[in-house]
């Protein structure tokens, strides 16, 4: 039986569920030393004295490292390398590191930091990314200029990074326009909250470090890491232990390098675990976003002109993702509708706060509520039913996105389509009742294009082992994704398929578990792979059985000549064969999307350029308020998704849920709060996750377009169900109460001043 | 840290009284979390969950004698018909896991204004039975409330029961909080009719430094409801109510929510519970 498109069992699951798996705060190694990290009180300061010769004489300490022990400047992707490992004079955020120390045991080194002398003269802090940008403001990177980019970026200042995009005649268009709306949005900061916190632990042996780390993508640790110490990529090897959960938290470094220096300094293996209050106040979250619209329309509804600012706020560092995805906001309002002239510019703005970085769907979420809050309120001008502005408007064959790439299909109008036979539009319209209200969001989306490779050899008892650096981020996609396309491939039982941890030495540059790509990125390289061991085996076998290659078939762990199902030799005798004869069965294969045609003109400083693999979606949702307590109920939530071809079915549907239940947290709860630089939210008490009692039933049916370039057509599939949530309960809200919400996220007390607001503006 | 484990009260106030600052722990919901993160090192756990007698509940005449290392569980269970507002309360207590371990008497002992027990415990008029090598004393509940996690049990005391009046009458709850499950109240409000006495009882949540009865509330409703019709409840008596809850209450802004925000969604709930103990006893 094949493996492809069943729901075959999630490998790792027993293992999960019943608590046997050793995930990466489970690793230590004998004698590890516990590390623990000083951090800055103080959002902005120089520091005055920074004196650790009283803390280096206490019981059991080992070592102390400081801004000294680590030389070099980086940033995620090495895009923007205004980041040291340590304050180096100046503080630019409360929890910024100033130390580290290394003891026999944690009461020791939490004795050891405490008698670090630390003074720091505060500075103003830089908080209010509005305000970051005005002349005058307090450089928070006085030495912006000497930092090295990736590419020469437009920025200035506080402006850590700028990406625009502009395309048709923007100001013409808005001479025409019969009508001419604008808005203003503002959304939070998310917190990704995997259940297990960072957690890393390295030793140091001849010369090389060694760092066993729950990481999403092990090359960035090993580069940034090594960067950072100053020392080269090879001199750092990272493995991975399994992974509970990072959706975006886990791609860049965060305890990693710390435990290396202290390694390094004490001779012993070093271990560094977060709290989860170190995790809330110093791992980088969904940075908050301010999207302002402009959009001029015609008399049908139709979008001529529209003019975007988002603005990011960074932090104090580009140790996130925020700085290379500035362009995926731009992108994401300019790909779902027909923008025919456009002008988007997206800011990415230091402030003295902890830095930001990628947390699943990055800057989408917040970029399709405010596109789609800003549809709503473009319709309510034009007295235009909200689903029809959408199908006017909505992106299909033949028609080009912002960026100038053309539509590879009517995929969107049929997610459409789909979802109105599950949740009929005009029905719902009709038999609303008071404070219920719903909406419908399409959206499109794309697959994290990066390279992966893979190696894979037959063994001797005829099993398949792919050696890869791809990670198993939570999804099943290593687990369990990859394994079925192998084994399909190759013709073994799923179980045969074995896949090697993550580890830097062993396996092939992979861009880790992001943007959906494992499945997709991975999987193409394992395919690759595999169809030269493929005819390795043939090969092999076409002598054994005397048969032309063209003429065997590999199925159920053999091969056999076809229509003669007697003729056969198993794996395990070929593998034998091959090693006496033409060599052990071993191959490589690598993947990298191939490239999309799109008008590079009308880009400056964008990082992410296109859509590949580009998915479609439509989510509905139906909510009810309560008017006296501005409480916001999701009774039902509705997804309709294409997935290219669903590899896993039931595993996809995991997705789907994780995602939504992640973006209704998003929408409702979810808040990271902070004041006067200091993160509120330390702890998950107050930081509100949404939990089974919160979510609605979710309905979902699964689209398969299959891509041309995707493992036997599949596309990203994980990343996508959290984007367009947070636009559908806002436009749903709104639809209930009668009146926009422009924040994030929704509270019953935001819901309440919106209908008393709207209560005054009535009367 | 020591533990200590009787398995008699008089061997539990033995010890309370010979180790000060010895901590009691019954479920331990509230005292292994400040264990855990270091929030203080007491000498001493004492434990009382090997105490048989503690573990059980009675019928003592008009009243419920609940042992103080009765569950929350056991009182939504087995003490639904009995004491209505209070499981109600309890159903609303963090996750089943908190209910399995946590008891009332725990929450009595932690004293915070948010805790869920409070405001049914005020509106039925419970008794804290508490106890010292010294004695016993029952101490009203309006009088246990002493200040912000400060209550009138002496250093050496232990509460043994909380003393409940059987209902007689609808009794409601109603919690707000962040979101719908495992939450602290943002804000709690509970009332408790007694049509035979013609008494009304409140209780207010994480209003004030302290739970506390709205007293003007409750008087205005014993001579504004008319008890001797089965009428609806008449719309401006339930506003009036809301209002005289609402002010009651003297809330702060903190993590959790505002103050305007709590004062105005205290009055819904008092509303809102008044209708439906009023349809309960109108319909009955
Ligand atoms: C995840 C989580 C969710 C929670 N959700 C809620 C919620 O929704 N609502 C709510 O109200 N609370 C909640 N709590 C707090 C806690 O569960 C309650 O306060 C509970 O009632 C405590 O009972 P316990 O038996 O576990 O008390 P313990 O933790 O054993 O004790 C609490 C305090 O009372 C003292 N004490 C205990 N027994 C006695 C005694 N017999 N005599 C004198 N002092 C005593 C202890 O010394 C301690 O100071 C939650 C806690 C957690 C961890």
């Amino acid at each position: 039986m094949t493996a492809v498109g069943r729901n075959v069992r999630r490998a790792d699951g027993e293992g999960k569920v019943r608590g046997s798996v050793r995930y990466g705060m489970d690793y230590t190694e004998l004698g590890a030393l516990t590390g623990k990290v000083l951090r800055s009180s103080l959002p902005a300061a120089r520091i005055a004295r920074l004196d650790t010769s009283t803390a280096a004489t206490m019981p059991g300490v080992r070592a102390i490292a400081t801004a000294t022990d680590a030389p070099g400047l980086s940033g995620m992707f090495f895009v923007l390398k205004d980041q040291s490992l340590f304050a180096r004079d100046e503080v630019r955020y409360a929890g910024e590191a100033l130390a580290a120390v290394a003891a026999d045991t944690e009461a020791q080194a939490e004795a050891a930091l405490a008698a670090i002398e630390v003074v720091l003269d505060p500075l103003d802090p830089v908080l209010d990314p509005d305000h970051a940008l005005t002349d005058g403001a307090r450089l928070i990177h006085p030495d912006w200029e000497s930092y090295e980019t990736i590419v020469p970026g437009p920025r200035s200042g506080n402006l850590a990074w700028e990406s625009r995009i502009e395309r048709g005649d923007v100001d013409a268009a808005f001479q025409e326009a019969y009508r001419v709306v604008e808005d203003e949005f503002r959304t939070q900061r998310q917190h990704q909250n995997s259940i297990e916190p960072h957690a890393a632990v390295a030793r140091y042996e001849e010369g090389r470090y060694t760092v066993h780390t729950p990481t999403q993508f092990p090359f960035n640790v090993r580069g940034r890491t090594a960067e950072l110490l100053g020392v080269r990529p090879s001199d750092v090897r990272v493995v991975v232990p399994a992974i509970g959960g990072g959706f975006g938290g886990k791609l860049d470094i965060m305890l990693e390098p710390f435990a290396c220096v202290l390694a390094r300094k004490s001779g012993r293996p070093v271990r560094i675990v977060n709290t989860r209050s170190e995790e809330l106040r110093t791992c980088a979250p969904r940075e908050g976003g301010i999207v302002r619209l402009r959009t001029a329309v015609a008399r049908d509804g139709s979008i001529l002109a529209q003019e975007g600012e988002i603005i990011a706020d960074n932090g104090a560092n580009s140790s996130g993702e925020t700085v290379a995805c500035a362009n995926a906001a731009s992108l994401v309002l300019g790909s779902t509708y027909r923008v025919p002239n456009a002008r988007y510019v997206s800011k990415v703005v230091y402030t003295n706060t902890p830095p930001t970085a990628a947390f699943r769907g990055v800057n989408g979420p917040y970029s399709v509520f405010a596109q789609e809050m800003h549809l709503d309120h473009i319709a309510r001008e034009l007295g235009m039913d909200r689903r029809d502005i959408r199908l006017h408007n909505l992106i299909g064959s033949g028609d080009v996105m912002v960026n100038g790439q053309e539509v590879d299909g009517p995929f969107l109008r049929e997610a459409m389509d789909e979802l109105e036979t599950m949740r009929p539009w005009q029905q719902l319209q009709a038999s609303k009742r008071p404070y219920r209200g719903h909406a419908i969001v399409p959206v499109t989306w794309l697959t994290n294009s990066g390279a992966g490779s893979a190696s894979m050899k037959l063994n001797e008892d005829g099993t398949v082992t792919v050696a890869s650096a791809a990670t198993e981020i939570g999804s099943g996609a290593v687990a369990t994704g990859v394994r079925q396309l192998v084994a399909d491939q190759l013709g073994v039982d799923f179980h045969d398929v074995l896949v090697t941890p993550p580890d830097t030495d062993t396996g092939g540059y992979d861009l880790g578990a992001q943007g959906s790509r494992t499945t997709f990125g991975a999987g193409n390289a394992m395919i690759d792979a595999g169809k030269k061991v493929r005819e390795q085996i043939l090969d092999v076998a076409a002598n054994l059985l005397e048969a032309a290659p063209e003429d065997l078939e590999l199925a159920d762990g053999s091969v056999h000549v076809q229509g003669v199902p007697d003729r056969r030799v198993g794996l395990a005798a070929i593998s034998a064969t091959a090693s006496m004869t033409s060599g052990p069965i071993i191959a490589s294969g690598g993947f990298v999307a191939p490239p999309e045609s799109f008008d590079g003109g009308c880009m400056t400083g964008a990082l992410l350029t296109h859509f590949t693999a580009a998915t479609y979606h439509a989510h509905h949702a139906e909510v009810e308020v309560d008017p006296d307590t501005g409480r916001v109920t999701v009774l039902r939530y509705t997804v309709v998704q294409d997935v290219g071809r669903a590899i896993n079915p039931q595993m996809i549907e995991g997705q789907i849920q994780g995602g939504v239940v992640q973006g209704l947290g998003y929408a409702l709860y979810e808040n990271l709060r902070v004041h006067g630089g200091e993160v509120v939210d330390d702890n998950l008490e107050s930081y509100r996750l949404p939990i089974a009692a919160d979510t609605p039933p979710i309905d979902i049916s699964i689209l398969e377009n299959p891509c041309p370039y995707g493992p036997l057509g599949a596309k990203g599939a994980a990343e996508p169900p959290i984007v367009p949530v947070a636009a559908v309960i806002g436009c749903a809200v709104a639809d209930a109460i009668g009146a926009p919400v422009n924040e994030l996220p929704v509270t019953p007390f935001a819901v309440l001043q919106a209908l008393r607001k709207q209560g005054e503006s009535a009367a | 840290m020591d533990f200590i484990k009787p398995t008699t009260w008089e061997e539990a106030l033995e010890a309370r009284a010979s180790v000060p600052g010895a901590v009691p722990i019954a479920g331990g919901t509230d005292v292994m979390v400040e264990l855990n993160f270091d929030q203080h090192r007491p000498p001493a756990l004492i434990d009382l969950t090997a105490i048989d007698e503690l573990a059980h509940w009675d019928l003592d005449g008009d009243s419920v004698r609940i042992g103080a290392t009765v569950s929350y569980t056991t009182i939504i269970t087995e003490l639904a018909n009995h004491l209505p507002g209070l499981a109600l309360a309890a159903r609303t207590v963090g996750s089943p896991q908190i209910r399995n371990r946590g008891t009332a008497a725990g929450n009595l002992g932690a004293g915070s204004p948010a805790g869920d027990s409070h405001p049914p415990l005020l509106s039925t008029g419970a008794t804290v039975e508490v106890a010292s090598v010294r004695g016993s004393r029952f101490v009203p509940i309006d009088e246990f409330y002493t200040g912000v996690k400060r209550t009138a049990l002496e250093p050496d005391e232990l509460i043994r029961a909380i003393t409940v009046p059987a209902a007689r009458g609808p009794q409601q709850f109603a919690k707000i909080g962040t979101r719908n499950a495992m939450v602290i109240a943002v804000c709690s409000f509970a009332v408790a009719l007694d049509p035979h006495e013609r008494a009304v009882g409140t209780g207010l949540g994480s209003a004030a430094p302290t739970p506390r009865h709205a007293t003007d509330a409750e008087k205005y409703l014993v001579d504004a409801l008319p008890w001797d019709s089965s009428e609806p409840l008449p719309g401006d008596v339930a506003e009036r109510f809301g209002e005289l809850v609402a002010a009651a209450a003297v809330p702060i802004d903190d993590v959790r929510g505002q103050a305007t925000y709590r004062t105005h969604a205290l009055s819904v709930m008092a509303r809102r519970t008044l209708g439906w103990a009023w349809e309960e006893y109108r319909c009955a």
